[in-house]
């Protein structure tokens, strides 16, 4: 049974003409981790947020369905979204740094969230689950203002906080981005094992293929707005179909052998208001492209939005 | 561009001793501060005192005066001696209290300054409070819904504000609601004699409140009410609008989006969290209003005819009575860098950042 | 494509415009009044005295019968020409001490940064009293006093932008190639000064009209029968009940010069950091 369900989803932020976020349809099972892959401006981050009910007032979303955990999330209170945040879903944002108010001490803006879950009893078990991230001494750390702290500390702390809820999802949006890379892998780490002994349903968002590549199961790849490949990670990153997922992966250095090719660059403003959005980047554009939206083609376990690919593909194995 | 903003965010010296030790250290540089700037204010009005084209002599012996009395009153004001020994003789006066004599009133400064005082703190301290209070409001109001009639509205008024004229805008409120409609005393501060009220403070409105008196304070409140209109109205429009961009700047951080996800509910996120690091500059700036307030509430003052710091002020320099405006200078000047050395501790508590 | 072609082809900008009409209507106002005032501002006519306003007389007569328009007309050149004045010295004063002070630092710094704290602690209204009364009640001396109380705050935002530009690469690089302290402060810092300068500039006109108007009012600057704009509210004061016009106008007119220059400030403020 899946947990999540979303189909269809579109998102408009306040004063802009052209849609953040179009048509985007996936779903997730408990128990499994999704990643979305994208560069910035691909609309990953609106994903996250749509989710949580977090999208900037006068932003407007439409999808025919999005369902968690049995919720219905279309045109839901915010009372009800804030009644979500505090049991089913939870965040992880990219700046640990920037997730915490710079002015208070850690320890009150942690009992803020437990009290706004009605679970201020919850403190004790706060300070395992703080142990258990790797933090040592749970009370000195929750005793600093933010800036007393490192970035992997403060991230453990977020994590830590989003599961003493014990949600059902926990979104996780760049959650090593901004840290050093020695810190980024054992916070992958730590999601890594906490998705099994909590029986997490992650969703990770990353333009970092490594990083999804570690922990997904399925990858939801997105360019300008719309998922344009979807599927089992092993699928997706091992034998792309779609020209932009090649590019992706064409374009990670690799320690020997080939050197990397770049991806076309994007000049800006260049996604098309009709047609494929990677048409203008495409080495496999055809004419229609330009003017059709490209339908989703089954592939394997999910879809690629892409004719030309497809065929390209399929000339390829056979 | 850090540096800039800095450096008009925070007056004296504080800010380059934050790294300093303890809280003793601050405050004797505090205090150093405050005599450094004290003795400026007092050498620079004292040079132009003495370059003044009337005869101080002349002035304080009156207009009947025959020459002899003026070399009389030269001697006693002591103006016969080196502008040296005046100036020392001066700067003791002070230490003791004695800022001299005025000649228009003829009796110590000091003594008038202290009668005048309460007049201003009560124009000052509604006044202030409204400010503060009201701005810090109408800018989160603004900040947290910025589209609407009100935005308008709240913009025309920071704008019109700031832009007219504050003599200007108590003459309208004069002739509009009170020369013609009569809905108000016209000028003058409440009268403690008229209704039998004792002078305990010097505030018309604290007396009135201690005499329990309702018409007592009903009148001493209708008194209160034009002058601190004008003063709101033309001063609120740099609280608004600086809560304004300070609270949207804050409420675009990723802290407040992290404490939404969290799940702490709408409310608290702005009224605790983002209220908290917005208020940074808008205290400062207020610091800055009120330090600056004693000197700013002259024109109103005169324009109301209450009885103040202000206006005794202007009634010495339309006298000549260079001591007694050397004194409001002084303490003018001395009240700023009081106030605004207490901003800095306020400010320290509201950022932990600054050690 | 389109918007890019249309905006080209509409080759004056507002802002550009609105500054030109600004620049060019108080250019009129204070160097021709004559041309738009219809009447004389001193010419009495006792007879016509508190005449509401009319086609004759826009903004009505005064005690003596004088044309309030007229005045308001002939005012500007002491309230706006003071404005200019002030602030025109006062921004030369202070960013000459201001980058001079950020560039050889050490203890001429240290003495701006004391001098300018010193001076924003005075109170400029009852200093600019205490100057009047020993200089003499004028125009002049409320100049000096506002000149002496504003240059810090241009002294204290020039030192700011310069020590900041003088930590940037291209002032590094300069420096590097050996150009000389002078062409480098010339040619490398000073003209990245001039935006900020120019919105500090606007806005402060703005506020030196009121400061200084206010000062009028309270008898100190300019003495009757000057028209001074802050004088002539002055002078309505006691006849506010008999003639409503003459309290008003002036105002009016005080009220939108420095709306206009406060809104063209905010203006130029948006187009700099956009």
């Amino acid at each position: 049974m899946s947990l999540l369900k979303v189909d269809d989803l579109t998102v408009y932020y306040a004063g802009e003409q052209s849609p953040a976020l179009k048509g985007a349809s996936f779903e997730l099972d408990h128990g499994r981790t999704l990643g979305v892959v994208g560069e910035s401006g691909s609309g990953k981050t609106t994903v996250a947020l749509a989710l949580g009910g977090l999208l900037p007032s006068g932003a407007k979303m439409k999808a025919s369905r999005i369902e968690l955990g049995g919720h219905d999330l279309l045109d839901i209170s915010k009372r009800k979204w804030l009644h979500l945040r505090r049991s089913e879903v939870a965040f992880v944002f990219q700046s640990p740094v920037d997730s915490w108010n710079p002015t208070r001490v850690l320890r009150v803006q942690v009992k803020d969230a437990l009290q706004a879950a009605g679970r201020s009893d919850d403190y004790s078990r706060l300070v395992s689950v703080l142990q258990r991230v790797g933090i040592d001494d749970p009370d000195r750390a929750l005793g600093s203002y933010p800036h007393q702290l490192s970035g992997g500390m403060l991230q453990r702390i977020s994590i830590a906080v989003a599961l003493v809820h014990e949600p059902a999802l926990l979104i996780a949006d760049e959650p090593t981005s901004a840290l050093d890379s020695t810190v980024q892998a054992e916070i992958l780490e730590i999601l890594h094992e906490l998705r099994t002994e909590a029986n997490l349903s992650l969703v990770i968002i990353s333009h970092d293929l490594s990083v999804v590549s570690r922990l997904a199961d399925e990858v939801v790849v997105m360019y300008g707005g719309r998922v344009v490949e979807r599927g089992e990670t092993e699928d997706v990153l091992g034998l792309p179909v779609h020209p932009y997922t090649r590019g992706l992966l064409a374009s990670v250095p690799k320690l020997e052998g080939e050197t990397r090719t770049p991806l076309p660059a994007m000049a800006f403003g260049e996604i098309a208001d009709q047609g494929c959005v990677f048409a203008t980047r495409c080495d496999l554009r055809e004419e229609t492209c330009l003017r059709t939206d490209p339908l989703p083609i089954e592939h394997k376990s999910g879809f690629v939005a892409c004719g030309p690919g497809m065929e390209k593909w399929s000339k390829e194995r056979s | 561009m850090t540096d800039t903003e800095q450096d008009s965010l925070v007056v004296g010296p504080e800010h380059e001793n934050r790294f300093s030790s303890g809280p003793t250290a601050n405050f004797a540089k505090g205090l150093l501060w405050l005599l450094v700037v004290v003795l400026a204010a007092v050498s620079l009005t004292f040079i132009l005192s003495r370059v003044i084209p009337a005869d101080p002599a002349r002035l304080a012996a009156g207009l009947e005066a025959g020459p002899d009395q003026v070399a009389q009153v030269r001697q006693d004001l002591g103006l016969d001696k080196p502008v040296v020994v005046q100036y020392v003789n001066y700067l003791g006066g002070l230490i003791s209290g004695d800022f001299g004599d005025s000649i228009r009133t003829r009796q110590p400064v000091i003594n008038d300054l202290l009668e005048a005082l309460p007049a201003s703190l009560e124009l000052i301290v509604v006044s202030f409070t409204m400010i503060a209070g009201l701005g810090i409001l109408l800018g989160i109001i603004w900040a947290y819904w910025p589209r609407g009639l009100h935005s308008v509205l709240l913009r025309i008024i920071a704008v019109a504000g700031s832009a007219m004229p504050v003599f200007w805008v108590g003459l309208l409120l004069q002739v509009g609601l009170a020369a013609n409609i009569d809905w108000l005393p016209i000028a003058g501060s409440f009268n403690h004699r008229k209704y039998g009220v004792d002078e305990i403070t010097g505030s018309g409105l604290l007396d009135s409140l201690i005499s329990m008196d309702t018409s007592a304070i009903v009148e001493a409140i209708r008194r209160l009410v034009l002058p601190i209109t004008t003063i709101v109205f033309h001063n609120i429009a740099l609280t608004m609008t600086l809560m304004r961009s300070s609270m949207s700047e804050q409420l675009q951080r990723p802290y407040v989006q992290a404490a939404r996800a969290r799940g702490v509910s709408e409310s608290k996120v702005v009224t605790v969290d983002a209220l908290r690091n917005a208020l940074n500059p808008v205290v400062t700036m207020l610091g800055l209003q009120l330090g600056w307030s004693l000197g700013g509430v002259v024109i109103v003052e005169v324009i109301f005819s209450w009885p103040g710091i202000g206006l005794y002020a202007f009634s010495a320099f339309q006298a000549f009575d260079y001591n007694a405006i050397m004194a409001v200078t002084i303490i003018a000047t001395a009240s700023f860098v009081l106030i605004n050395s207490l901003v800095n501790r306020i400010y320290r508590v509201l950022d932990p950042r600054i050690t | 494509m389109a918007e890019s072609e249309k905006t080209a082809r509409r080759s004056v900008d507002p802002l550009t415009l609105w500054v030109l009409v600004t620049v060019l209507f108080l250019g009129v106002l204070i160097l021709i009044p004559g041309v738009l005032a219809p009447h004389d501002p001193y010419s009495l006519e006792v007879s016509n005295r508190f005449a509401p306003p009319s086609g004759e007389h826009l903004f009505g007569t005064d005690q003596t019968g004088r044309d309030i328009f007229s005045r308001v007309i002939h005012g500007a050149k002491y309230s706006i020409g003071s404005a200019l004045l002030i602030v025109g010295s006062a921004s030369v004063i202070g960013t000459i001490y201001g980058a001079l002070a950020a560039w050889y630092g050490g203890l001429a710094d240290r003495l701006l940064v004391r001098v300018v704290d010193v001076f924003l602690a005075f109170p400029y209204l009852i200093f600019a009293m205490a100057v009047a009364a020993s200089l003499g009640r004028g125009l002049n001396s409320t100049l000096v006093a506002l000149v002496l109380l504003w240059w810090p705050s241009y002294a204290r935002m020039v030192r700011g932008q310069v020590k900041s530009i003088l930590n940037e690469y291209h002032v590094m690089a300069a420096q590097t190639l050996g150009a000389k302290k002078s062409q480098i402060l010339r040619w490398h810092v000073i003209p990245h000064t001039y935006n900020q300068l120019l919105v500090r500039f606007t806005l402060d006109i703005g506020n030196a009209l009121v400061a200084l108007t206010g000062l009028s009012f309270l008898g100190l600057g300019a003495q009757p029968p000057t028209p001074e704009w802050g004088r002539l509210v002055a002078q309505s004061k006691q006849f506010v009940l008999n003639a409503w016009w003459y309290a008003v106008f002036p105002g009016v007119v005080i009220f939108v010069v420095v709306l206009n220059f406060v809104l063209l400030g905010d203006a130029l403020r948006k187009r700099s950091t956009s």
